[in-house]
């Protein structure tokens, strides 16, 4: 049984290595990793830029200006312009972007919000009472808040934006790497009709499946390993990052299993690939815009499997994602190894 | 060693079937020959019989093993040589069989042997993938006698392959054979069932019509001819004669008194010919 | 002509065998009309709130001025639902009848802040002496509909392209590519035979993409000239990996660093700042995307245009240049 196991590893691993799958994943992680480091700004935002004018002279002006210096500092994308028009003409440029032009009425300050007309209406709200909130402040009316966090020891390091991209590439990569690969490997097999030389040996379904997921996470840990260690060094909690890759990689190589086994080659499984995988990366949005989790999000597995690597990568003390995550996976794996198993009892002899 | 009983099989799970209630059975040692032209269910009846295609209908059993639930020790005992060669592109000749050999818990031959066998051993180290048709057919031979095979599953060995390479194939089967390997050859061409099968089943259109020894059919179904040639008023005739016609015995009697004969062959009935007389049609 | 045709009946009809043409018909609209559902809850979508159902129905319709507010019995649900992945902040008040922010502590920086400006506004009685007005320019689409939308047009475009690849690594495969060599048709006639498929599927789904989603006041000219200038790349991309790749599994291989090089382009076009963009002037892409955005925002002028479509011919003819004796080594 394991001597058979090992034959079989041993022959899928000649097979990436001859078929350059080593390389592909060595180089992308490579790539992924030094664009992180150098190209990508760390400041980069996806926070709309602001251009503002200010013609408004009278006694507010002080705070005003204040508040503007405070979210230059906070915020990269603060740009002081000319004219009201100005700002329009440069909104336009940018479809990611607002506008704020303050002028004087009645002795009393003017501020008016451009805003591109998609945003919606909790946004603008959000937008105004912040402005209150700052002049406020500004003129020393500070009302504390009580405030209970319940887990003190989970207290968010500011992670620079080009880094905290790293998890969404540890998820579609070296995670979800198997998903494609294994289907793959599969249809060559059919092709050359080598999985029904296997199907007449002594050699069972379970170890040929049980191979091909391990070259899966064996690539899915080097490429791991390379891009991690290049972009954040020792600092990440590798021993549950392997573990968040290892079973993301059972689960998504098991269902790439599922589908080959109800397709001859890569064209024809073709669409199965493409949703499956663009259902998988949706959680990728709620990563960037943390408070939109639709239950549509939710509940793909995905999801928490995106911020337990996010937690190994970057570890705030929150451990118990970690474990929960590895938990549902392996149950997750075990459930999709057995269904392909059956699947391929099903149809893999066929012709 | 092989027994088959009722054994039926439909692609489609309904009545319409690919093999309909075939029954023989090989003894140990034997070399059975499947023949029938393509489509007549002989690949069926071995997908079937190697565990390719579930049993559906009827029993077949190896070495006393339910073929219905193919068990480890079942393809231990087993070696299936493909029509279509199958093997690993990306692996060299040597890592193919190396590879195989580990997959069987029986005692195993060394690859390397086996690729001297079939005259593969210049390419032992060059990736499967670059080899020749017929190169590649060798190898899917090699491979299927890795486990040292009882029971030796054949599908048109010979098909393609040149004259010498195909004589030196044949004798392989048959040295097999003397080591008592009990093998089931399944192919269309006559010939070399004629030479190597101990016994020949011909099946048609998923049954089987007929069993038994080459020599038998021919004895059985073949008419006894005798082809002569000989010279009467200096221009040369020649002529097909019964051996059981009392008529045609008397003219060959004749022929052989007077000395006018020059050539003389019996004319035995083809294996091929008898196909076709049993099932009413031809085998390509 | 003739051989260039069959050459373009025989993809199609073995793509129809393998229902592969109507999955590639199918795909990119199953994804637009998805996509379609996506865009209004992504739009929608501003801070969570965890607000204790004992709050005055007031406090609780303040707080839904700025966001969603999900409604709990107890504190110890409201701790529950907090300590969930996704960020929302809790809202309750202690016995003394003030008000807490329960957080979990990993928040964004939004879902900490905004929640205490709400309190204070609530709780504040003094009056600001500052006018609010708010304007909007009448634009519709937001940055991730525009996005989303040029995404979907590329996955269209490129859909051509991979068919063109995997057909050609099966001609390859099955060996009838050599068959073809020994028959009079050229090279030439046998890749624009190739080509036609990645040419008029995209141009049917760009229409398809923008019909669906609703978006008409474009310039249908340059929808269409940008299109098809665009499916170069695409068909240079197929003809590339159908020719270094030997099988599927290489095809994947290759399949996979175009894609990534292709994600990256747009990744970088929509995340660096304009002053950077020059780094991806070298991929074919990025002009695609830019185009496309600019002809969605109805900011390109023909000048920009003729300009963008500069850049993807050219550079597709280098690409197509350094690679031409691969290619046609390839097709041998």
């Amino acid at each position: 049984m394991l001597n058979r196991y090992f034959a079989l590893l041993k022959k899928d691993i000649i097979t990436g290595v001859r078929n350059y799958y080593f390389v592909v994943v060595i180089a992308v992680a490579i790539i992924f990793a030094l664009i992180v480091n150098f190209l990508v700004p760390e400041d980069t935002s996806i926070k709309p830029a602001i251009f503002y004018h200010v013609e408004y002279q009278g006694d507010m002006r002080e705070n005003i200006d204040e508040i503007i210096m405070e979210s230059e500092r906070e915020h990269p994308n603060v740009n002081r312009v000319n004219s009201r028009e100005e700002i329009i003409e440069n909104m336009k440029k940018k479809d990611n972007s607002i506008g704020m032009f303050v002028t004087e009425s009645n002795g009393k300050p003017v501020i008016e919000f451009i805003t591109q007309g998609y945003e919606n209406k909790k946004v603008i709200n959000t937008l105004v009472l912040s402005m209150k909130n700052s002049i406020n402040e500004s003129l020393g009316r500070k009302i504390d808040v009580k405030t209970n966090i319940l887990n003190k020891d989970v207290e968010m390091e500011r992670i620079p934006f080009n880094k905290s991209i790293l998890p969404i590439f540890l998820l579609t990569e070296p995670t979800m790497l198997g998903f494609v690969l294994i289907l793959a490997l599969v249809f060559m097999e059919k092709d050359e009709g080598t999985i029904r030389a296997y199907m007449v040996s002594p050699g069972r379904i379970q170890e040929y499946l049980a191979s091909k997921i391990t070259l899966m996470i064996i690539l899915g840990l080097i490429s791991t390993i390379v891009c991690t260690g290049i972009v954040v060094g020792f600092n990440a909690n590798y021993l549950a990052l392997f573990g968040l890759v290892i079973v993301g990689s059972i689960f998504s190589s098991a269902l790439g299993l599922i589908i080959a086994s109800f397709f001859d080659n890569l064209s024809q499984s073709f669409i199965w690939v493409a949703a499956i995988n663009i259902l998988f990366a949706l959680p990728m949005v709620s990563y960037l815009l943390p408070s939109f989790a639709p239950t549509y999000i939710k509940i793909l597995p995905t999801y928490p499997l995106l911020f337990a690597i996010r937690e190994a990568v970057f570890p705030t003390g929150n451990v118990e994602i970690i474990y929960s995550t590895i938990l549902t996976f392996i149950v997750l794996s075990i459930m999709t190894f057995i269904v392909s198993v059956f699947s391929y009892k099903i149809t893999a002899a066929r012709d | 060693m092989l027994k088959v009983k009722n054994l039926y099989h439909s692609y489609t799970k309904d009545d319409n079937y690919a093999v309909k209630g075939i029954s023989f059975e090989i003894k140990k040692g034997e070399i059975f020959g499947f023949l029938g032209p393509n489509g007549a269910g002989k690949s069926t009846t071995q997908k079937i019989l190697t565990g390719l295609l579930p049993l559906q209908k009827g029993e077949a059993s190896i070495a006393g093993i339910d073929v219905k639930k193919p068990t480890e020790k079942l393809f231990n005992l087993i070696g299936v040589s493909f029509e279509h060669p199958n093997i690993y592109s990306k692996l060299t000749g040597y890592e193919n069989l190396e590879f195989y050999k580990k997959l069987f818990s029986v005692p195993t031959e060394d690859p390397k042997v086996l690729l001297k066998m079939v005259g593969l051993e210049d390419a032992v180290n060059k990736k499967a993938g670059d080899y020749s048709k017929g190169m590649k057919q060798r190898l899917v031979f090699a491979r299927s006698l890795i486990n040292n095979p009882q029971l030796w599953f054949l599908d048109e060995p010979i098909s393609g392959l040149d004259p010498t390479t195909a004589s030196n194939i044949k004798d392989i089967i048959k040295k097999k054979k003397d080591e008592g390997t009990t093998i089931f050859l399944t192919t269309h061409n006559m010939h070399i069932a004629d030479e190597l099968c101990d016994r020949v089943a011909f099946i048609n259109e998923g049954k089987i019509e007929v069993i038994d020894s080459p020599r038998n059919l021919k004895l059985k179904y073949g008419e006894q001819l005798v082809k002569v040639e000989y010279k009467e008023n200096n221009k040369l005739k020649r002529e097909r004669l019964s051996l059981i016609n009392d008529k045609d015995r008397d003219k060959l009697n004749k022929l052989v008194n007077e000395g006018k004969i020059e050539t003389i062959h019996s004319q035995e009935a083809t294996l091929e010919e008898i196909f076709i007389k049993v099932t009413g049609r031809g085998l390509k | 002509m003739r051989r260039i045709l069959s050459i373009f009946k025989r993809d199609i009809l073995s793509s129809f065998r393998d229902y592969i043409i109507l999955y590639m018909i199918i795909a990119p609209i199953l994804l637009t009309i998805g996509f379609r559902f996506f865009i209004p809850s992504a739009q929608s979508a501003g801070l969570q709130f965890a607000v204790d159902a004992k709050l005055d129905t007031e406090i609780v319709n303040e707080f839904k001025k700025y966001g969603d507010v999900e409604l709990y019995g107890t504190v110890d649900e409201i701790k529950t639902r907090v300590e969930n992945i996704d960020d929302i902040a809790g809202i309750t008040k202690n016995e003394n009848g003030e008000f807490v922010l329960i957080l979990q502590g990993n928040e964004a920086h939004d879902t900490k802040e905004i929640p205490k400006m709400i309190i204070r506004e609530i709780i504040s009685n003094e009056d600001l002496n500052v006018e609010f007005k708010v304007n909007s320019l009448g634009l519709e689409e937001s940055p991730v509909a525009t996005i989303g939308t040029i995404s979907l047009i590329l996955i269209a475009i490129l859909i051509g392209g991979i068919i063109i690849g995997f057909n050609i690594i099966e001609e390859k495969e099955a060996n009838t590519l050599k068959a073809l060599n020994v028959t009079p048709m050229t090279k030439f006639e046998y890749i624009i035979g190739k080509s036609i498929t990645g040419l008029i599927l995209p141009i049917i789904h760009v229409f398809l993409i923008l019909w669906i989603l609703g978006i008409t006041e474009v310039d249908n000219t340059m929808v269409l000239i940008m299109t098809l200038a665009s499916s170069l790349v695409g068909i240079v991309v197929g003809f590339v990996v159908g020719i270094i790749s030997s099988n599927q599994i290489t095809g994947i291989a290759n399949m996979k660093i175009i894609f990534l090089i292709l994600s990256l382009t747009i990744i970088g076009a929509i995340l660096l700042p304009q002053s950077k963009h020059f780094l991806l002037y070298w991929a074919p892409p990025y002009w695609i995307f830019t185009g496309f955005k600019g002809i969605l925002l109805n900011t390109a002028t023909w000048g920009n245009l003729i300009n963008y479509i500069g850049w993807i011919i050219g550079l597709t003819f280098i690409i197509y240049i350094i690679l031409r004796g691969k290619i046609k080594k390839g097709l041998a």
